[in-house]
């Protein structure tokens, strides 16, 4: 079986801020500190998406000088793919803004950034309202800007149908392939954090592709393992579980990357470093 | 096995217009005349969306036509009739959702619900589905109050994630009926496979019946009903008899998929019967 990738989620996301935990890292050099502390513990991946420096909320302005800063600073520290969001920045900015700033962002030296596949419903309430809208020409679009700039995009899937976009994306050559396939296990609105749900996904996927998994709160590491004794890739992290078991907070995402490293550890799966990882996924050394 | 309920979806929805085919109805007494021939195949409910006499685009005002297919076509046969909660959506939302209660009460016994938001990959209709969360509840609650019993569309698995918190919330009373549209590209696909994950998933005392788009309409159709699902046919979602040959009415479509049931020592429910079934309560 492939060697694991492990991607941190380190910042917790457009969801968690520090009222949900104290331990949601926010300044740049508790994001930098927790980024070198999931590389020590086995993360050869860090997605990022930039914070507030004091409430740990989504950056309120643009993220992309957040962002710049936090790349700089991780490079100066440790070796690890870095992989930023796409999101950010879309509250009370028309999406012709978005835009400007998904270009520029794919400029600021992240090997990989996300990419979000289809629009849905949130259940949850959040800034931008009740849809996260990811059109067909957004997602288009944004593509072409990663593939004109080296940046490898992770296709985010939230439902069966974001795959299908996926193969269309494949096959009309917008995306050189093999892509690489982060499931984004949110339940509720999308599919369901099942090892069922994961089955079906990944009979739908072209040979050949890599793939992840991450799931929400409780759902976080046994859906790792499930994926990860399926010969597929995990993410952990405040973004997606802020737990380290059972009404216990994790203290750090750290400790949530060595609970996936262990098990990987029992089942004698090897853990990519970053140059592993740039390998497998074709990535261009930054 | 139960017997098998068929939607005739006649107006071809939004996406079918006369540049199309030729042969979708647009005007009243056209849509009315496509219902019964449906009706006489076998067809037990009638979907309908309000259509441009003449070009067959969407209706920009909706509910006055829709109101007059309803009283047409109640008095031509007993059909069960089916109304979108599609069309009229340039409205602001305040206005859309005036329109939509008011839709609620022009004498049908089912309006279709979409279970979520979705993107649409095909021009000219690219952009976004958009059905939220509160919308669903509010329009449910149109329902409820006008007695009109919702057919929940699902577009992927996980909008039947959605039907069934809705109705652990008691946003809806079960047991419900869901149409599965099978549209693939940005949806889930119109596989067997698909279809076979989303039953796992639905709680065992809901109905259900499947659509899907233009060749795998009659497949899947069969599909459905071998599983004791029931199903949906129509120009809305399919215009060809076979490859290369356009339908010239919906009832051919309504009779190929009889035939298939026939076939399959499958009985197709009269309108009472599929009353019955869905718990509509006499006309």
């Amino acid at each position: 079986m492939d060697k694991l990738i492990v991607t941190a989620a380190v910042t917790g996301g457009e969801y968690v801020s520090k009222a949900t935990t104290p331990h949601v890292p926010s300044t740049v050099e508790e994001i930098v500190g927790e980024v070198v502390r999931c590389v020590e513990a086995g993360a050869s991946i860090v997605h990022l998406h930039a914070k507030d420096p004091v409430t740990g909320e989504p950056h309120s302005g643009d993220p992309n000088p957040v962002l710049r800063e936090y790349v700089e600073r991780i490079r100066e520290e440790v070796d690890v793919v870095i992989n930023l969001t796409t999101g950010g920045g879309r509250v009370g900015n028309p999406p012709e803004v978005w835009d400007e700033l998904v270009r520029a962002r794919c400029g600021l030296g992240s090997e990989m950034m996300s990419l979000n596949m289809g629009t849905m419903n949130r259940w949850a309430e959040h800034p931008t309202g009740k849809i996260f809208l990811n059109t067909v020409d957004m997602i288009e679009r944004w593509c072409g800007y990663m593939v004109e700039a080296g940046v490898k995009p992770e296709h985010e899937v939230y439902d069966t149908g974001m795959i299908n976009v996926c193969r269309q994306l494949a096959s009309k050559k917008i995306v050189p392939e093999p892509l690489h396939v982060q499931f984004v296990m949110v339940g509720r609105t999308g599919f369901l954090p099942t090892p069922k749900a994961l089955v079906y996904s990944l009979d739908q996927l072209p040979e050949g592709w890599t793939w992840s998994v991450c799931a929400l709160g409780r759902h976080q590491i046994p859906m790792a393992a499930v994926a990860m004794a399926m010969g597929g890739h995990v993410r952990v992290g405040f973004e997606d579980n802020v737990y380290l078991r059972y009404g216990e907070l994790a203290t750090s995402n750290a400790q949530l990357v060595e609970k996936v490293v262990n098990i990987a550890g029992e089942l004698d799966r090897s853990i990519a470093s970053p140059d592993d990882a740039r390998e497998m996924l074709g990535l261009k050394r930054p | 096995m139960a017997k098998c309920i068929i939607t005739a979806a006649v107006t071809g929805g939004e996406p079918v217009s006369r540049e199309m085919t030729p042969y979708v109805p647009c005007s009243p007494e056209e849509i009315v005349e496509e219902t019964v021939k449906c009706w006489e195949a076998g067809a037990s409910i009638v979907h309908l969306h309000a259509k441009e006499p003449g070009t067959g685009k969407p209706a920009p005002d909706p509910n006055p036509l829709l109101k007059q297919y309803v009283e047409m076509i109640r008095d031509k046969c007993d059909i069960i009739l089916n109304v979108t909660t599609g069309g009229g959506r340039r409205a602001t939302a305040e206005k859309l959702d005036e329109m939509i209660r008011e839709r609620c009460h022009l004498g049908q016994e089912i309006s279709s619900m979409n279970m979520g938001s979705v993107n649409s990959w095909t021009r000219p209709y690219r952009g976004t589905f958009m059905n939220q969360v509160p919308t669903i509840r509010r329009w449910a609650g149109y329902m409820r109050e006008a007695g009109v019993k919702p057919e929940l569309e699902i577009y992927d698995t996980g909008m039947l994630n959605t039907s069934k918190m809705l109705a652990e919330e008691g946003v809806f009373e079960e047991p419900l009926h869901i149409q599965f549209v099978m549209i693939g590209r940005t949806g889930f696909s119109p596989t067997p496979r698909a279809l076979l994950y989303c039953l796992d998933e639905k709680p065992e005392d809901w109905t259900w019946s499947v659509c899907a788009l233009g060749r795998h309409e009659l497949p899947i159709g069969a599909v459905a009903m071998t599983l004791g699902g029931h199903v949906r046919v129509g120009f809305e979602d399919n215009i060809y008899i076979k490859r290369g040959e356009l339908a010239k009415s919906n009832a051919q479509l309504v009779e190929r998929i009889v035939t298939i049931a026939e076939a399959l020592n499958i009985e197709v429910a009269t309108p009472d019967e599929a009353r019955s079934i869905l718990g509509l309560g006499k006309r």
